[in-house]
């Protein structure tokens, strides 16, 4: 049942089900590099600030270790 | 002994250490909160009187019923599409699609409810493309009202329903429907008249499991929702944070579970429940 139309428009549709599933997260992505302080995307400018921020802040470092 | 074990299956004993864990440690949590709903602020049924005395607690529980009803037919059905194409798909993009699903087991509740925020609000991702390539003129609600909060719950739920429908459709004979297209009956009629009646069991668990996991949605619609859709579970929260009144949120517990029990009892007359979620039939 893989060779006709149909079949192909279903598998088309399962797979944008899977991606209706998954790629929304990824959003988090762009979100981590604006260079904004609060949650936005960034536009046009990128930034590893609250990269940055993460890795030397007491705080989230000791979280770290506490989740791990 | 020998009298005792002739009622009580002397297996029993060995299982009777963790039965008593399970009692202590779950059923004792459970009564206490039974017994606060009768009795705080004062003894008597004051508290459940209240379901038919304020509009906002029906309101409530009808948002919460309305929601999680859509949800569940929303999620079934997309996860039916995916369970199916997932058990007739070639072995490797079945690895590939079952890993997709698992993937979105990992992602955290809160993750997911964020990267929506981003995507659906008015200045958002999905609002911004629409207007980018001149769909719409002005932003379209898509969150902080019940189709937010839907978008975000079926995200979260479809897993859940595919898992089940998958063991179902996994354990059919591929040669019913082949004698069912040998003796002359289309690809639909197979489908509607052999293969989705076959699935029903898969179909009934993975509702249930989806309804009953949504009724307990806190996160999503609290964030989603943007206070505009309130749900049980946040009520619960606000009346056991905010307003203090544990004998309320006490009740809307109890009742919350009396219907999920209540449920559980319709079905198994229907079916064997034991079956459905993958014990041995009887």
């Amino acid at each position: 049942m893989t060779g006709n139309a149909s079949g192909t428009i279903r598998r088309a549709a399962a797979w944008l089900v899977l991606l209706f599933l998954v790629a929304p997260a990824l959003v988090s992505i762009p979100v981590s590099l604006t260079p904004k302080r609060f949650l936005s995307m960034p536009d046009g400018e990128y930034s590893l600030r609250h990269f940055e921020y993460l890795f030397s802040s007491e705080p989230w470092l000791s979280s770290f270790w506490q989740s791990a | 002994m020998n009298a005792l074990s002739r009622y009580v299956n002397p297996y029993w004993l060995l299982v009777l250490p963790f039965l008593a864990v399970v009692v202590v440690l779950y059923l004792g949590p459970i009564a206490n909160i039974l017994w606060l709903s009768v009795t705080d602020p004062k003894p008597g049924l004051g508290n459940y009187a209240k379901v038919f005395e304020s509009d906002s607690l029906v309101r409530i529980i009808m948002t919460t019923l309305r929601t999680c009803v859509i949800t569940t037919i929303v999620s079934v059905a997309l996860g039916y599409l995916v369970a199916y194409t997932v058990v007739h798909a070639l072995a490797r993009e079945k690895a590939w699609m079952l890993t997709f699903v698992l993937l979105s087991f990992w992602i955290s509740v809160l993750v997911r409810t964020f990267a929506w925020i981003m995507l659906l609000g008015n200045n958002g991702v999905v609002n911004n493309a629409l207007s980018d390539i001149g769909l719409i003129n002005e932003p379209i609600a898509f969150m902080r009202n019940e189709l937010g909060v839907l978008i975000g719950m079926v995200q979260y739920m479809v897993p859940y329903a595919v898992l089940p429908l998958l063991a179902n459709m996994q354990g059919l004979d591929p040669r019913v429907m082949q004698a069912s297209r040998c003796l002359g009956a289309s690809g639909l009629q197979t489908f509607l008249r052999v293969y989705l009646p076959l699935t029903k069991p898969g179909i009934i668990a993975a509702a249930l499991l989806v309804f009953i996991i949504s009724l307990g949605f806190y996160v999503t619609p609290a964030i989603l929702g943007g206070g505009k859709v309130l749900m049980i579970a946040e009520y619960i929260s606000v009346q056991i944070l905010v307003t203090l009144r544990w004998g309320t949120a006490a009740m809307l517990a109890a009742l919350m579970l009396g219907g999920v029990l209540v449920l559980l009892a319709i079905m198994n007359r229907f079916m064997n429940l034991g079956t459905i979620f993958g014990g041995a039939g009887r």
